[in-house]
């Protein structure tokens, strides 16, 4: 990526996303708040499935149906 | 990074036998892309000289002066700040012993560096929307506020003879849509025969809809519904029996189930509280 970008100095993906966001500040405020907001929820998504996988079958979910005498309607 | 290091390696013994040739201006001060040439043209390597620079090259200090101090001379006994700020000059020499320049000219890496920045950037907003929600937040009302509270129950989804929990300050609630059966059988039961007499009609506002605090008057356990001799709960701690009005039948209990005060708001709300 560095020698690509060393070259083609006008081409290159940052250089594009460069030209097309950070042009105007606002642009820009808007991508920041836009990429916080989706990469917390990207986070929050993975660490989850992480928890999840490091914690199979402990939930209270994955209890088979409780067994009642008389079960509740 | 590897190529400074590879060239480190191969062109320190040249560099520290230039520096013993004060007398070759373009050695002292040239930069890293003219040494590989300088350093072809210098015929021989001294061992001594590789085994100084070792710890240097371990520690990771640059093992060349950065300033032309070689070409102006130490005689005047200057410091090599002093003298490099007396003598300022255009041929400015940095040290690429730990990072490597782009060569002059070259288009930089802004738009790389400045993405790295708005990744850090994603973090301090997210950092920020936590901080205000959470000073924001903190102003509404505190757990024991709600905890006096009232709630609100959507009735709609209660089938008529099944029962349904809710939690109230702590404590469960029963809703038990009663059928007519189960009325008639409220109804029918010798009042005189309770131990805590009640009528079923002063216990409920509409038939149809028992409400009681789920919680045994004998020592507080919660009765389990649909289960007992009488039709409606049974405490499995001691054995008390409730019937469909939630009164106290058989077993240790002393009481009826509680009435909480409620109202019907709508047809099928119910405000418990």
């Amino acid at each position: 990526m560095d020698y690509t970008s060393r070259r083609r100095g006008q081409g290159g993906l940052f250089e594009g996303l460069y030209r097309v966001i950070m042009r105007r500040n606002s642009v820009y405020v808007t991508f920041v708040i836009a990429g916080a907001f989706l990469g917390e929820r990207a986070v929050d998504y993975g660490v989850h499935r992480l928890w999840e996988y490091n914690n199979v079958g402990k939930r209270y979910e994955d209890i088979p149906v409780l067994g009642q005498r008389q079960s509740e309607e | 990074m590897l190529r400074v290091a590879g060239r480190k390696f191969s062109s320190l013994p040249w560099r520290s036998s230039a520096a013993l040739y004060p007398n070759n201006p373009a050695a002292a001060s040239s930069s890293s892309s003219q040494s590989p040439s300088i350093s072809r043209s210098v015929p021989s390597l001294s061992p001594f000289s590789f085994n100084s620079q070792l710890p240097n090259l371990i520690r990771g200090f640059s093992s060349d002066a950065l300033s032309r101090g070689h070409d102006v001379g130490m005689i005047s006994d200057l410091p090599a700040t002093v003298a490099a700020v007396k003598n300022p000059t255009s041929k400015i020499v940095y040290d690429e012993y730990n990072h490597e320049r782009f060569p002059p000219g070259d288009p930089s890496k802004r738009a790389f560096a400045y993405f790295v920045l708005t990744g850090g950037r994603f973090v301090y907003a997210s950092l920020i929307r936590l901080l205000v929600l959470k000073f924001v937040l903190s102003m509404s009302a505190s757990k024991d506020v709600l905890a006096l509270a009232s709630l609100e129950v959507d009735l709609s989804s209660i089938e008529p003879g099944s029962t349904v929990t809710v939690k109230w300050r702590g404590k469960p609630v029963f809703i038990r849509r009663r059928t007519d059966e189960d009325i008639k059988t409220a109804n029918n039961v010798d009042i005189a025969s309770l131990r805590d007499p009640q009528e079923d009609a002063v216990r409920v506002k509409n038939p149809e809809w028992l409400v009681v605090v789920g919680v045994c008057t004998h020592l507080g356990c919660i009765p389990l519904p649909n289960a007992g001799d009488y039709g409606g709960w049974f405490c499995p701690c001691h054995g008390s029996h409730y019937d469909v009005s939630g009164r106290i039948r058989k077993g240790p209990a002393p009481y009826n189930l509680e009435v909480p005060t409620y109202s019907f708001l709508d047809e099928n709300k119910l405000l418990i509280g």
